[in-house]
């Protein structure tokens, strides 16, 4: 699935040493073909023209205007390959990070604002799945709520990604992992005998006042 | 003169297009996640850019030869 990767072979900027990517979220892919068809039906709208308008407008006969008619509809191409390129890099640098310790929102918003939400995965305590509108319904993509507890609470969103349903149950089951194992460390936590103390009346014996 | 303007119209365009893409690769190189697809889609462009730039340089030559 291209809109879904999993894989421990995937590395984030800000990644901790020991911290292991479980699954990448992207958006769905609607919101990259959506805008590409805009491109193209106005790239052939520039084509059919250059190629109509010289042969039918009179002053597009004259060869200096037909060069600079020329140098624009180029120019204009350029552009929309320059807007390809960055609605693109749009679609490539927002993601949605689950790793064995966080969850992660990394929000491209412009060419100079970036933004990235992170919570513990342990603390997740609430997850809602919102899937609302013909194409959310029709091509399966929605928005994924998770609310955490404790003293940092706070809301991440997950924006249109594509199976929200099976991204809530992915989550819910690596919070839950997170869990159990804090849980077993907590249990099996042996401290270091040296720096113990269990019982302190039996150092202060003699700490009677003569 | 209007060739003068013509060829700083040209260089102007090349230069802000230039510095855009470098922006644009470098957010690209900096802050991806999966640098396989990043590669490949930034060779697709550089590739489709200098193939546009090169036809605008074509179309701003034969400008200039009807100038003069």
């Amino acid at each position: 699935m291209l809109d879904r990767i999993t894989g421990n072979h995937i590395h984030f900027p800000g990644q901790h040493k020991d911290e292991e990517v479980k699954i990448l979220f992207r958006r769905s892919i609607f919101f990259l073909i959506m805008p590409y068809i805009l491109n193209l039906v106005l790239l052939i709208i520039l084509l059919v023209s250059a190629t109509i308008l010289p042969n039918n407008i009179t002053i597009l006969q004259d060869p200096f205007i037909g060069a600079i008619f020329d140098f624009i509809i180029t120019l204009i191409i350029l552009f929309i390959l320059l807007t390809a390129f960055l609605t693109w890099m749009h679609y490539y640098l927002d993601a949605y990070i689950v790793t064995n310790q966080r969850i992660l929102t990394i929000e491209q918003i412009d060419l100079f604002h970036r933004k990235v939400s992170e919570a513990d995965i342990g603390n997740v305590q609430d997850i809602e799945v919102v899937v609302k509108g013909f194409f959310s319904n029709t091509l399966n993509f929605g928005d994924v709520r998770i609310q955490t507890a404790g003293a940092d609470q706070k809301t991440l969103f997950f924006d249109n990604v594509p199976y929200p349903y099976k991204a809530k149950d992915i989550i819910l089951k690596f919070a839950e992992a997170n869990r159990t194992v804090e849980l077993h460390n907590a249990y099996t936590y042996e401290p270091n005998k040296t720096e113990a103390n269990p019982n302190p009346q039996d150092k202060n014996t003699d700490n009677t006042i003569s | 003169m209007s060739n003068i303007l013509f060829v700083i119209t040209y260089i102007l365009i090349l230069i802000a297009y230039i510095v855009g893409s470098i922006v644009m690769i470098y957010h690209i190189f900096a802050f991806g996640i999966n640098n396989k697809i990043g590669i490949v889609s930034t060779v697709a462009y550089i590739v489709g850019s200098i193939f546009l730039l090169t036809i605008l340089f074509m179309n701003l030559q034969s400008i200039l030869n009807l100038t003069n």
